[in-house]
């Protein structure tokens, strides 16, 4: 992954998960303007963030998908796959001929 | 990573409560072939499935499962709001009752609670698609079966959009069988286990 694609993705879960844990105390505290006002400085930050994520490195959400030729969602990594490389050649090399 | 949107995937809007009903219908919860176990199965087995757009399949199924799992769950709530304890006794309520009061608990119609046995992850593509065919069409049936009880038109309404689904699932996951048998060895598609013996993805920065 290049080094710019980890920074953004890095920048987008520090900003969502910011948001995410606001959230959950808005949950129990509805009017609390301080804790709002701190949701909503943080919203327009992790937008610009994904907008600039998903214009180089691909969408993060099916409604991020820009291309009008191909359906890019389905294009890996998948956030799972983890940063070794799994490409190769046959690793058991038996088969059930 | 999820987000939750405060919707239905498709409107739930029951007036008239009927526990006998409910009964039935929680099996798509919690039961064998219901939308819980649906989508346990195809989010664990997306981790090991080769070709992006088979992946893709599984995630997206998996997620939409989810939204049928708060169906279900807003069919059966609507269905056992207000209850009498008469109305309990007289429905045959009463045994879910006085394990779960009105909460909403993943059970089969026929009592058991919810199982990872009902699915299976069995890390090769060809088992796991098969399997998935297989659990669209027991879905499938299930609704069927659920229709010829329910005369409510409230409740076989969002019932039929859900037997849709299965039906569009299975075709989806047909053509994803066909996807991964094409990268295979026409030969003979047991040759080797891609999701073990060959990793076949290869990430271009890698």
């Amino acid at each position: 992954m290049p080094t710019n694609e980890i920074q953004l993705l890095q920048q987008i879960n520090q900003l969502s998960f910011a948001m995410h844990d606001t959230a959950l105390y808005l949950d129990t505290h509805p009017m609390d303007t301080n804790a709002l006002d701190y949701y909503h400085y943080l919203k327009p930050m992790k937008e610009q963030a994904i907008a600039e994520y998903t214009a180089s490195y691909g969408p993060l959400t099916m409604g991020d998908v820009n291309s009008n030729t191909e359906w890019t969602w389905i294009n890996e990594p998948w956030p799972w796959e983890g940063a070794g490389c799994s490409c190769g050649t046959m690793r058991n090399d038996y088969n059930i001929r | 990573m999820w987000h939750y949107e405060k919707r239905l995937q498709y409107p739930v809007n029951i007036t008239q409560t009927n526990p006998q009903i409910a009964k039935i219908i929680t099996t798509q919860y919690g039961g064998p072939d219901g939308e819980l176990g649906a989508s346990l199965r195809y989010l664990s087995q997306r981790h090991t499935m080769p070709y992006k757009e088979a992946v893709a399949v599984l995630n997206d199924v998996g997620t939409e499962e989810l939204g049928h799992m708060e169906m279900i769950c807003a069919i059966v709530y609507q269905l056992t709001k207000n209850l009498s304890i008469e109305e309990i006794k007289a429905s045959g309520f009463d045994a879910y009752y006085v394990d779960h009061t009105t909460g909403i608990y993943p059970v089969a119609a026929s009592g058991p609670a919810f199982t990872a046995t009902y699915l299976q992850s069995k890390g090769d593509p060809i088992t796991d698609l098969v399997e998935d065919l297989a659990a669209e069409q027991k879905a499938r049936t299930t609704y069927d079966n659920i229709l010829r009880l329910v005369n409510d038109p409230e409740v076989a309404d969002p019932i039929r959009f859900l037997r849709e689904r299965e039906i569009v699932h299975f075709q989806r996951f047909g053509e994803t069988l066909r996807i991964v048998q094409d990268n295979l060895d026409s030969r003979n598609f047991y040759a080797f286990n891609p999701s073990f013996d060959m990793p076949t993805k290869c990430d271009k920065n890698c």
